[in-house]
C-alpha cells in the first residue's frame, strides 16, 4: 500500500514533466500539422547545456533555466522557417516530409552533442543536498521535487500564453480553423513562428527537468520522443488539456506498472501499447 | 533521347563490373572491406526503395528486418554446425535463405496492421517496431540479451571467408537490383506508383492497394533479412546496439532518397555516394561530422526533392495539405 502510494506520487511528478515535454510537440502538430522529431533533440541539448553550466556551480544551473528556453526559442523559429515553411509551400504530405526532415535535424543535433560530450550517458547532479523529503510516509528526492516544480512553472507559463495572450489565442484559432483564422486577419506565418518558438522553449525546460531525474545521452531523444508521441496521441492531437491529463496518466501508469513488471520490460510494454494506440486511433483516444 | 535513357543502365553496369573485379584480381583488404559495406548498403537501399520509394511508404523499421535475419541465421548457424558438416558456401546460402524467410514472415505479420496506416503514422509505427524488437531481444537470454550473440567460427581461412562474403554481397546486390528492376516495369510496379500518387484514387480505380503494399513490404523485408544473415556471418557476432542502430535505417533511407527512390538504380548510386562521403569525412574529419552532415542532407533532400535526384519531380498538391496533415484513420 505504501509502495503503491509512493509509485502514484512519483508517477505524478514524472508525469508533469512528461506533460511539459509533450505539450509543445502536440502544439505544433495540432497548429501546423508538423511532426517535429527534433523536438526532444532540443530537450536533450538543453539537458547538456544545463549539465555544462552546472559544472560552474549552482548559479550556472539556474541560469541554464533561463538561457536554454531563450536559445531554444530562437532555434525553434529557425527550424520552422528553414524546414516547415518551405515544406508547406512545396509538397502535399506535410506530416511525412516534416517528419523525415526533422529526423535529419535530430540526427545532426544528436551527433553534434556526441562530438562535444561523447556518446556515453551523463547524470546531472546538483551541488545541493539530494536527500529525500518525507511527506506522509512517502519519500520524495529533492531533485525530483525541483524538476516537477520547473515543469509546473513551464506548464503555467504555457497555459498563460495559450489562453491569456493575444498571440496564444491566435495560435488556438489557427489550430481550430486555419482559413477562418486568416479571414479574421490573423497572420498565420507570424503566429506559427511564435508557436514553434514557444514549443521548443518548453521542450528545453522539460529537458532540464528530465535531466534532474534520468540519465541522458545524445541518443536519448528518440526515447523521449516516443514518450511525447504516446502522450499526445493518447490525449488527442490538438488538445492541450488532453495532453496534460494523459501526461500525468502515462507517468502514473509507468511507475505503477514498474511495481510489478521488471524495469527492463517497461519499454516493451510501453512501445507495444503505443503501437496499439497508433493502430487503433491514430488521431487520439480522447477529445477533451 | 535514346542516349539519355541508356544512362541509368550503363552506370550500374559499369559499377557491377568494377565491383566484380576483386573476385578475379587481388586488391587491398581495406578496399575490399569498403566495397563489401558499400554493397551491403546498396542492397539494403534497393530493397528499401521497393516499399519506401515505389509505394511511398517511408519506413525507418528496416533495422528490425535486418536484425531478425541476423538473429535467426545466428541461431540457425549454431544448430547447423551441430547437425552436420556443411561446406561454408552451402552454410551461408542456407543462412541467407533462412534470414530472408524469417524477415518476410515478420513483414507479413506486422504488415497487416501497419499498412493500414498512412504517411507519418506508418513511419512512426515502423520506427517503433525497431524499438520494440530491440527491447525484446535485450530481454531474451536465448538471443544473448544485451551482450550479443556469437556465431560458430567457420572452418575457413580468413582471406577465403572475406571473398565468400564478398561474393554473397554481390549476389544480394544483383538480386535486389534485378527484383527492383522487374517490379518497376511490371503491372505490380505501376500499382505501387498509383499508391504513391494517390492511394484513394488507386483504390477507387480497382487497384488492390492493400495486397500490393503487403507484397512489396514482404519482398523488401525478405531481401533485407537475407542481407542481415550475410552481415552476421561476416562479423561472426551480433550486438543488439549495433544491429538495431537507428543510423542504419537512416543511412539506408538517405541512400535511396539521395540517389532517387522511384527508380530501381537510384538507391545503388545513392549508396555509392553515401559510402564514399562517409568514408572520406569519417577518416579525415570525424565520424560525428559525417553523421551531422548526413542528418542535414536528409532534411534538405526530402525538402527540395522528395523523390530523390533521379526521381520524377513531384507535382505540388497544395489542396491536399489539410487532409494529409491531419492524419488518416482509414484502412
Amino acid at each position: 500500500m505504501e509502495s503503491l502510494l509512493q509509485a502514484i506520487l512519483s508517477g505524478l511528478f514524472v508525469g508533469s514533466i512528461l506533460a511539459l515535454l509533450s505539450a509543445g510537440f502536440g502544439l505544433v502538430w495540432g497548429a501546423t500539422g508538423t511532426i517535429n522529431i527534433s523536438h526532444t533533440a532540443f530537450s536533450v541539448a538543453a539537458a547538456y547545456l544545463a549539465y555544462w553550466l552546472t559544472s560552474f556551480g549552482l548559479w550556472g544551473f539556474f541560469s541554464s533555466l533561463i538561457a536554454a528556453p531563450l536559445l531554444a526559442f530562437a532555434l525553434g523559429v529557425l527550424t520552422y522557417r528553414s524546414i516547415v515553411r518551405p515544406a508547406a509551400a512545396n509538397v502535399g504530405e506535410l506530416g511525412l516530409v516534416t517528419l523525415v526532415s526533422t529526423l535529419g535535424i535530430g540526427v545532426a543535433l544528436e551527433n553534434l552533442l556526441a562530438a562535444i560530450w561523447g556518446p556515453g550517458p551523463r547524470v546531472l547532479s546538483l551541488p545541493i543536498s539530494t536527500e529525500a523529503i518525507r511527506v506522509l510516509d512517502v519519500s520524495v528526492p529533492t531533485s525530483t521535487l525541483l524538476a516537477a516544480s520547473f515543469a509546473w512553472l513551464g506548464l503555467i507559463v504555457l497555459w498563460f500564453f495559450l489562453y491569456k495572450t493575444y498571440t496564444g489565442k491566435a495560435v488556438r484559432a489557427v489550430w481550430q480553423d486555419p482559413v477562418g483564422a486568416a479571414l479574421y486577419g490573423i497572420d498565420r506565418d507570424r503566429v506559427t513562428d511564435v508557436a514553434f518558438g514557444v514549443a521548443t522553449a518548453t521542450a528545453a525546460v522539460a529537458g532540464v527537468a528530465m535531466a534532474l531525474i534520468y540519465a541522458f545521452s545524445p541518443a536519448t531523444y528518440i526515447e523521449w520522443l516516443i514518450w511525447a508521441f504516446l502522450i499526445v496521441i493518447v490525449g488527442g492531437v490538438g488538445s492541450p488539456l488532453g495532453t496534460f491529463i494523459s501526461g500525468l496518466l502515462v507517468g502514473v501508469i509507468s511507475t505503477v506498472v514498474g511495481l510489478w513488471a521488471p524495469f527492463s520490460w517497461l519499454p516493451v510494454i510501453l512501445f507495444a501499447f503505443l503501437i496499439g494506440v497508433v493502430l487503433w486511433r491514430p488521431t487520439g483516444l480522447f477529445r477533451i | 533521347m535514346a542516349a539519355n535513357r541508356a544512362v541509368p543502365y550503363i552506370i550500374p553496369l559499369l559499377g557491377v563490373l568494377a565491383i566484380s573485379m576483386p573476385l578475379v584480381i587481388s586488391i587491398p583488404e581495406y578496399l575490399l572491406s569498403f566495397l563489401f559495406w558499400f554493397l551491403v548498403y546498396a542492397s539494403m537501399a534497393t530493397a528499401w526503395t521497393i516499399i519506401g520509394g515505389f509505394a511511398g511508404y517511408v519506413s525507418f523499421g528496416h533495422g528490425a528486418f535486418l536484425a531478425i535475419g541476423a538473429y535467426v541465421s545466428g541461431i540457425a548457424a549454431t544448430h547447423l554446425q551441430r547437425i552436420g558438416d556443411f561446406s561454408p558456401t552451402l552454410t551461408l546460402a542456407l543462412l541467407m535463405i533462412l534470414g530472408g524467410l524469417s524477415a518476410s514472415i515478420l513483414a507479413a505479420v506486422v504488415g497487416f496492421p501497419f499498412l493500414r496506416l498512412r504517411g507519418p503514422y506508418f513511419t512512426v509505427a515502423s520506427l517503433l517496431l525497431v524499438k520494440v524488437s530491440y527491447a525484446l531481444v535485450v530481454n531474451t537470454p536465448v538471443l544473448g540479451g544485451g551482450g550479443g550473440l556469437w556465431l560458430p567460427v567457420p572452418r575457413l581461412e580468413i582471406s577465403t571467408l572475406r571473398y565468400l562474403v564478398y561474393a554473397g554481397a554481390i549476389f544480394m546486390t544483383a538480386l535486389a537490383l534485378f527484383v527492383a528492376w522487374k517490379i518497376q516495369y511490371s503491372k505490380f510496379g505501376l500499382g505501387l506508383v498509383a499508391i504513391r500518387s494517390d492511394e484513394d484514387v488507386a483504390d477507387g480505380l480497382g487497384v488492390n492497394t492493400f495486397h500490393l503494399k503487403l507484397f512489396a513490404l514482404i519482398i523488401s523485408a525478405a531481401l533485407t533479412g537475407a542481407v542481415g544473415a550475410l552481415v552476421a556471418y561476416e562479423r561472426g557476432n551480433i550486438y543488439p546496439d549495433v544491429i538495431f542502430d537507428l543510423n542504419i535505417s537512416v543511412l539506408t533511407a538517405l541512400s535511396a532518397l539521395i540517389g532517387g527512390s522511384t527508380h530501381w538504380a537510384g538507391p545503388f548510386i545513392g549508396a555509392g555516394f553515401v559510402r564514399v562521403f562517409d568514408e572520406l569525412v569519417s577518416t579525415y574529419i570525424g565520424r560525428e561530422v559525417a553523421r551531422i552532415l548526413f542528418g542535414l542532407m536528409l532534411a534538405i533532400t526530402i525538402l527540395i526533392r522528395p523523390t530523390g535526384l533521379l526521381g520524377a519531380p513531384k507535382p505540388a498538391r497544395k489542396d491536399n495539405r489539410e487532409k494529409s496533415s491531419k492524419g488518416n484513420e482509414s484502412g
